[in-house]
């Protein structure tokens, strides 16, 4: 069995595949593609959906002038069409420590690689193009567009010997992604988002006034939304030094809702900016979760949940 | 605060090793976690609710191990405050005259209740305990000057009884109901309470109101005591300058062994005899010893034990009441075949058994015996003197005989035609029929007490046995076949039956040996009292001829008298002595002429002087006796305030944890 397979077969989980391209993933918005492909573009171009008429100026292709308009109006128009082109998703994976959480589910890691996988796999799968980030306190690692087969192995290749260490530093990240890939990609933020809220949306921000689509896709374990443990417990901090030993009974509620209150915020900041946030839990069906979000937005609500 | 268990507190350290092993066996889930951030807002946010919580937590843990503590180690507090009516009764037995470093057991108790009176700032009421309960200060004052005057002049008693009696008494009286505290100061022997559960009865039905506290005033583990149950002189009977033999009885009052200790005899004050005793742990001996009575008359006579913890139960006292002669009349029957110098045996046989100026022998014939005054005859020897009954020496020998006189009568058959005249019925067994021939003739050995004599050399060859004489007191003895009884028959005789002394037969019976074993086997019957002594419970006295015109006076050989009473009438009068008086020589006198002498001993009851065995005291115990030392006498109801204390703290501790489980169980 090729190495390749042998790899994909760790974090690519056919189900969720399967699912995921049931579905498809279509850019909301118009993308700037490198090839011709079956988004929209937000240029024109000669093509065969029309798109309207402009002033024909020197210099353009007397053939695209619109003669019927010419006898009507007594002006030289020419014909605009629509121009469909590919897209490129880049996927920001964060590999930070903080990833490393795993309480009876897998780890946000994985189920970050499963889920970089898939996407990765569904791009392509389409003809599109997928760049991969990873990124920790800095970008460590890109992976350039490609509409590659072998990108979904790149990832989970880099997953699998991911350092997961470092803390989050998603807004700068975001903020230098912006600067390079440009106007009218799609962008999926796969993290925890553990760090400074405002920092984060800084950075989504930048990526969103570039007209880029940003799908937040927010992990998160079970324990970490609901504290449910009662008993004893000691608490080692991931990407610091603090520790703590208390009763879970203990802080429970008052951190479930502190952390409420964060997560609502995630999700009322995502609807300021206008990009789709979907919370994952590690404990539920990634493809299902994804396919869920994929419905949404194909049925034109819109992902911003 | 002290303790009464005050190494209880050690159990502490015992405490912590479970609750240690519970804190580093509690699981805890270690977790490596991301969203620390929103952790630490909440600690930061409950730190305060955690903190409290858990310093009530730890504050009632400690309140279960301060309560737990408490109620094992049984604190109490050095208060004065008690201010109720306090009834104390002190022990006055005669076991509290044993010594301590310093005075004696009553000393300490006094002191002890003396300090009690200051510190007390209610009223009291004061008795002692021997065998009774008698006021010292017989209602409750405040007069501090009264209690102390009255307390300093509490005397040791003679007698005693149980602490059941004593609780007994206390309910019967009218005081105790008024009591807030009753206090008992003592040194509570085993004896004195016996198995406790008779104790804890009579505890149980103090109320719970009127608590009750025994206070030990001498803790000491190690006692030396022994003492003298009983001294008896053996039944050979008391000549003037010849030793006698005076039985002492001692005993071991501890469960150890004891040291060695000097017993002696004192004669009028002089120690004529002494030997050394040791005894295992509450063993007794009689211990015998040869006393010499220099002259005839009564003697005081005291058993002494040298000095140890308690001195009274040391010494016993008698009078004995030594003859001054023993008067003989010998009286000689038929000869027989060959004239045989019977008076030179009976004579010399006689003069071997006793001391030359004891002797009054004389011999006379049977008509002479006939007719003749045997008032002034202590003892009448025939020899082959055949009678029946209506003969004349029958009609002598009889009176004689029933007012104490003695008799021995060596006769001529085997008939009991003698016998039958005396009063004295019986019949003829074989040694197979009812009699133990070995038991007997080690019986016959240690009666003759003669070295000379083996056992092999006692042929036994029938036996008499009277009516009334038990079979293991007929001894028989001879090589020749002569049958000889003792007879057992409350009655001064003895006879020699089937027995013709001749010359030829030998003068067995006529040894000495022999002679005095009739002596002693007489006197037996007579059943002689050679020691004039009491046990220290005598209530009365019968002497003959008491008339009521007399006035009698008991008067003590170290001083002191007292006037008794006469009761009753002719045969039934009787004098009435004091419930108690010191142990000592004592004479009754009729209108100032001695009638009586006796010796007057200590009750030796409650003499085991062995560490008070606190298990027994346990039902007491739970039944709401308070028992120690001196610590425990400050004590009171203190110690039963900071009991509650600890049971309400213990279960103010359950009722938090109860609570903060269920707490926890909510959330």
């Amino acid at each position: 069995m090729p190495e390749t397979t042998s790899r994909l077969i760790k974090y690519l989980d056919p189900d969720a595949v399967a699912r995921i391209a049931a579905v498809g993933f279509k850019p909301s918005n118009r993308v700037e593609g490198s090839r011709v492909g079956n988004h929209r573009s937000p240029f024109h171009g000669f093509a065969v959906e029309f798109a309207g008429h402009r002033q024909y100026v020197p210099g353009d292709d007397p053939r695209h002038i619109d003669w019927k308009v010419y006898y009507k109006a007594g002006r030289y128009m020419t014909k605009q069409y629509e121009l469909e082109t590919n897209f490129v998703a880049h996927l920001v994976i964060d590999v930070s420590e903080s990833m490393k959480f795993a309480y009876r589910s897998g780890s946000k890691a994985d189920y970050a690689a499963f889920v970089g996988v898939a996407l990765a796999h569904a791009v392509v799968a389409q003809s599109d193009q997928a760049a991969v980030t990873f990124f920790a306190e800095q970008a460590l690692e890109t992976f350039p567009p490609s509409n590659a087969d072998e990108v979904p192995d790149k990832i989970s290749r880099y997953m699998e010997h991911a350092p997961l260490k470092d803390r989050t530093s998603i807004g700068s990240v975001l903020s230098l992604l912006a600067e390079r890939i440009g106007r009218r990609k799609v962008v999926f933020v796969i993290s925890d988002f553990f760090g400074d809220v405002d920092a984060t949306f800084d950075g989504v921000k930048r990526l969103a006034d570039n007209k880029n689509e940003v799908i937040l896709l927010h992990l998160l374990d079970p324990l970490e939304i609901d504290f449910s443990y009662p008993g004893r417990v000691e608490l080692i901090e991931l990407e610091g030094t603090r520790r703590d030993t208390f009763e879970g009974r203990d802080i429970r509620d008052s951190y479930n809702e502190l952390f409420g209150k964060y997560l609502e915020r995630m999700r009322e900041e995502s609807r300021r900016h206008q990009v789709d946030y979907v919370r994952c839990s590690t404990g539920e069906n990634f493809g299902i979760t994804l396919a869920k979000y994929l419905n949404t937005r194909s049925l034109g609500q819109g992902g911003r949940t | 605060m002290s303790f009464v268990h005050l190494a209880a507190l050690w159990g502490l350290t015992l405490l912590a090793v479970p609750l240690l092993l519970l804190l580093l066996r509690r699981k805890k889930l270690v977790l490596y976690w991301a969203a620390y951030e929103w952790i630490q807002a909440t600690i930061v946010r409950k730190r305060r609710e955690i903190e409290i919580r858990d310093l009530l937590k730890l504050i009632s843990k400690l309140l279960l191990l301060v309560a737990i503590t408490l109620l094992v180690a049984r604190p109490y507090l050095r208060s004065t405050s008690s201010r109720g009516p306090l009834l104390l009764v002190v022990d006055v037995s005669p076991s509290m005259g044993a010594r301590l470093d310093e005075g004696t057991r009553l000393d300490r108790a006094k002191r002890l209740a003396l300090d009690l009176v200051e510190r007390h700032e209610g009223s009291m009421a004061v008795y002692s305990f021997g065998a009774t309960l008698e006021p010292v200060v017989g209602d409750y004052t405040r007069d501090k000057g009264e209690l102390r005057d009255r307390i300093g002049r509490i005397a040791l008693r003679t007698s005693a009884a149980g602490a059941a009696t004593l609780v007994e008494q206390i309910q019967t009286g009218t005081l105790w109901g008024r009591a807030s505290r009753i206090v008992v100061l003592g040194d509570f022997q085993s004896c004195w309470y016996g198995d406790g559960q008779e104790v804890a009865r009579q505890v149980s039905r103090l109320s719970r109101a009127h608590p009750m506290t025994w206070i030990q005033v001498d803790e000491r583990p190690d006692v030396e005591n022994l003492l003298i149950r009983k001294m008896s002189l053996s039944a050979e009977g008391v000549w003037p300058g010849r030793p006698a033999f005076c039985d002492v009885e001692i005993a071991n009052g501890m469960a150890r062994d004891s040291a060695p200790h000097m017993l002696s005899i004192l004669v009028d004050g002089e120690e004529v005899s002494r030997q050394a005793v040791k005894l295992g742990p509450l063993e007794r001996s009689t211990v015998t010893l040869t006393p010499v009575f220099r002259s005839s008359g009564p003697h005081n006579v005291e058993a002494r034990l040298d000095e140890d913890a308690l001195v009274s139960d040391n010494v016993r006292y008698g009078v004995v009441d030594v003859p001054r002669k023993l008067r003989v009349l010998a009286v000689a029957g038929t000869q027989g075949v060959a004239p045989f110098p019977w008076d030179t045996y009976v004579h010399r046989a006689l003069a071997s058994a006793l001391p030359g100026e004891a002797l009054d022998y004389r011999s006379v014939s049977p008509i002479e015996f006939a007719t003749g005054n045997l008032d002034a005859i202590d003892l009448v020897v025939g020899v082959n003197v055949a009678f029946g009954a209506g003969s004349p020496v029958a009609a002598r020998l009889k009176p004689f005989l029933d007012r104490g006189g003695g008799a021995i009568l060596f006769l001529p058959g085997e008939n009991f035609d003698e016998a039958s005249a005396l009063g004295l019925h019986g019949s003829v067994v074989a040694p197979r029929q009812g009699v133990d021939a070995t038991k007997l003739a080690g019986s016959i050995l240690a009666f003759m007490r003669d070295p000379g004599l083996k056992a092999e050399d006692i042929g036994i060859a029938q036996s008499l046995v009277f009516s009334n004489a038990l079979p293991d007191e007929v001894r028989l003895c001879g090589t020749a076949g002569p049958v000889v009884a003792r007879v057992a028959s409350g009655r001064g005789a003895a006879l020699v039956f089937g027995f013709t002394p001749y010359p030829g037969h030998g003068d067995f019976q006529f040894n000495p040996n022999f002679v005095q074993a009739m002596l002693r086997s007489v006197w037996e019957v007579r059943n002689w009292e050679g020691m004039h002594a009491d046990e220290g419970v005598t209530r009365e006295l019968r002497l003959p001829d008491l008339t009521p015109e007399s006035a009698y006076t008991l008067t003590a050989a170290q001083g002191g008298s007292y006037n008794l009473t006469l009761d009753g009438v002719g045969d039934a009068a009787r004098l009435l002595l004091p419930s108690e008086f010191p142990p000592g020589i004592y004479q009754v006198l009729e209108n100032g002429r001695e009638r009586a002498r006796f010796g007057h001993n200590p009750d030796t009851a409650d003499s085991q002087l062995e560490v008070v065995d606190v298990k027994a005291l346990a039902p007491a115990i739970q039944q709401g006796l308070s028992f120690g030392g001196e610590r425990v006498l400050r004590q009171g109801s203190a110690s039963r305030q900071l009991e509650a204390l600890a049971v309400l703290f213990l279960l103010a501790a359950l009722l938090f944890e109860i609570y903060a489980h269920f707490l926890r169980r909510a959330k």
